[in-house]
């Protein structure tokens, strides 16, 4: 039998702290893939992710996404390529599951996956009209029609 | 489980900035009407200045024959042509004397004494009549506009001679700051000038400073003075820039000395006989030291920079057209053919949202 020269040393257990949904679900995570989070990397310093980390304002459904996410980018050897694709397959979700990724990413301070998210809704808003905001993003205008129709008349300059 | 929220409008203000922040400059502005939100959101973030003065820019021609503005941006990675994106009419008879943070400072080519300054954000389109410093005659005044980031205010300077002394041919100078957040004038120390100079009309913001060439006033088209006069917005205090002694040194220099504001830094754009043209960047306000950043052999005498498109990439105009110039490889690259014999005045500027009611009673052009 070979010896091969490449993955995880089996003498030496990866270390994983567990994650508490606001539903009262468990996860447990590699360290090195919740380093990723910089509310987690403190806790991490300081000696507080022993005991199951309580997230009061993530469910289950979102952390365990936010879980996989974090664990991805923390392999080792992945190209930039198919990282990309992969990125891009996780953010095809719908609008409140998009932004349930950044109200966590934003919680647990994970720039890489709030800047994926953000993107992600800054691209879906590019090059739509007002109404198709409102429609797409299910916004009420809060707008009285006199103010409306002023903003609107202000902003026909577009592109002549 | 019910998500925790359906909204986007229910994103923590400081997200949808950062989301807002990717959408151009151009379709953010007719966004401010999807809601009061978004509205806030992005008058907010451009009036303080955040986002959107540095992303997106645009050249700026102003056809004097036509009175009409037009706004070109450029497109495309690899082709970097100009495309026009809009054009609006200028008012009858003016002319801009400077900028700042895409808002144009528009003064009257003859009559200033019946034509009072505007202020024109080329974007929305919007207008504002500026006020006068009510002890000073705007026959003889010369303006700058800026914005002092400590304060997160804009301020305007109107600077003014209130005496002359024939037997040592100085003048007094008087100089009136107006706070646009205040709404209000104040007095401030008068410019230390040299003997026989005067500032010219046109300002440049830069390096948080308004800066003036000083022009003997002897000669309508007199030579330069060796310094140039600077004004502090946050410390609202004048101060002395001098020149760099090369500028002196080869002829008749005048014609082509332009002062920009290249990446926020102040430009001197120096046009020796031979066909160089050197920039040379203010790399240290506080020192006062200039560095020579191009020394460009460009092929005729008719280049003119326009503005700083991308590291050592420049905008340079000939007549009509414009170009791309990579300093670096020496390679220009047309990218707007314009018409022969054209009066007019090209500025790269970004593009400003800056809600003009802020400052004052703005209206629609």
């Amino acid at each position: 039998m070979s010896s091969s020269s490449s993955s995880s040393s089996p003498s030496c257990p990866k270390k994983m702290i567990t994650l508490k949904s606001s539903d009262g679900e468990t996860f447990e995570i590699e360290e090195i893939a919740a380093l990723q989070s910089k509310t987690l990397e403190s806790m991490i310093d300081e000696n507080c992710a022993s005991t199951p980390v309580p997230l009061p304002n993530i469910t289950g459904k979102i952390l365990a996404k936010v879980v996989e996410y974090c664990t991805k980018h923390a392999e080792v050897g992945a190209d930039a390529e198919s990282l990309r694709a992969w990125d891009a397959e996780f953010v095809s979700v719908d609008h409140p599951t998009l932004f349930d990724y950044i109200l966590a990413a934003n919680f647990l301070e994970i720039p890489t996956l709030l800047n994926l998210a953000c993107q992600s809704v800054a691209d879906m808003v590019k090059g739509k009209t007002p109404d198709e905001i409102h429609k797409i993003f299910n916004i009420k205008s809060t707008f009285t029609p006199e103010e409306e129709e002023e903003l609107r008349r202000e902003n026909q300059w577009a592109f002549d | 489980m019910a998500p925790l929220l359906t909204s986007i409008d229910e994103l923590p203000t400081a997200i949808l900035f950062d989301i807002l922040s990717r959408v151009s400059g151009e379709s953010l502005s007719q966004y401010r009407c999807v809601c009061k939100h978004w509205r806030e959101a992005i008058d907010d973030s451009y009036f303080s200045n955040l986002i959107h003065c540095s992303k997106e820019r645009a050249v700026l021609f102003h056809n004097y024959d036509e009175e009409e503005i037009h706004l070109l941006k450029i497109h495309g990675e690899a082709a970097a042509q100009m495309i026009k994106i809009g054009e609006f009419p200028v008012p009858r008879g003016y002319a801009i004397q400077g900028s700042c943070n895409g808002l144009l400072f528009f003064r009257h080519r003859t009559d200033v004494k019946n034509n009072g300054e505007l202020l024109i954000n080329p974007l929305t389109k919007k207008l504002l009549r500026l006020p006068r410093a009510p002890d000073l005659s705007p026959d003889v005044s010369v303006y700058g506009l800026g914005f002092d980031r400590s304060t997160n205010t804009y301020k305007m300077v109107q600077i003014n001679a209130i005496g002359f002394d024939y037997k040592t041919r100085t003048c007094t100078m008087g100089a009136r700051v107006y706070d646009f957040h205040k709404r209000s004038w104040r007095t401030c120390t008068a410019p230390p000038l040299p003997h026989s100079a005067g500032p010219s009309r046109n300002f440049v913001f830069a390096s948080g400073a308004l800066n003036w060439f000083l022009k003997s006033y002897s000669l309508s088209d007199g030579p330069l003075a060796r310094a140039m006069l600077s004004f502090d917005l946050a410390k609202e205090e004048f101060s002395l820039i001098p020149i760099p002694d090369v500028f002196f040194e080869c002829g008749d220099f005048n014609l082509g000395t332009r002062m920009h504001g290249l990446g926020g830094s102040l430009a001197l754009v120096h046009r020796l006989g031979n066909e160089d043209v050197d920039l040379w960047v203010l790399q240290d306000s506080t020192r006062r030291e200039w560095t020579r950043k191009y020394s460009m052999r460009l092929k005729n005498n008719y280049f003119t920079v326009v503005g700083a498109y991308k590291r050592d990439e420049l905008i340079l105009r000939r007549d009509g057209d414009m170009y791309l110039y990579d300093v670096n490889e020496d390679r220009f690259t047309k990218c707007w053919t314009g018409a022969r014999g054209c009066y007019a005045h090209f500025r790269y500027e970004p593009l400003s949202l800056v809600p003009l009611e802020r400052l004052g009673d703005a209206a629609r052009l």
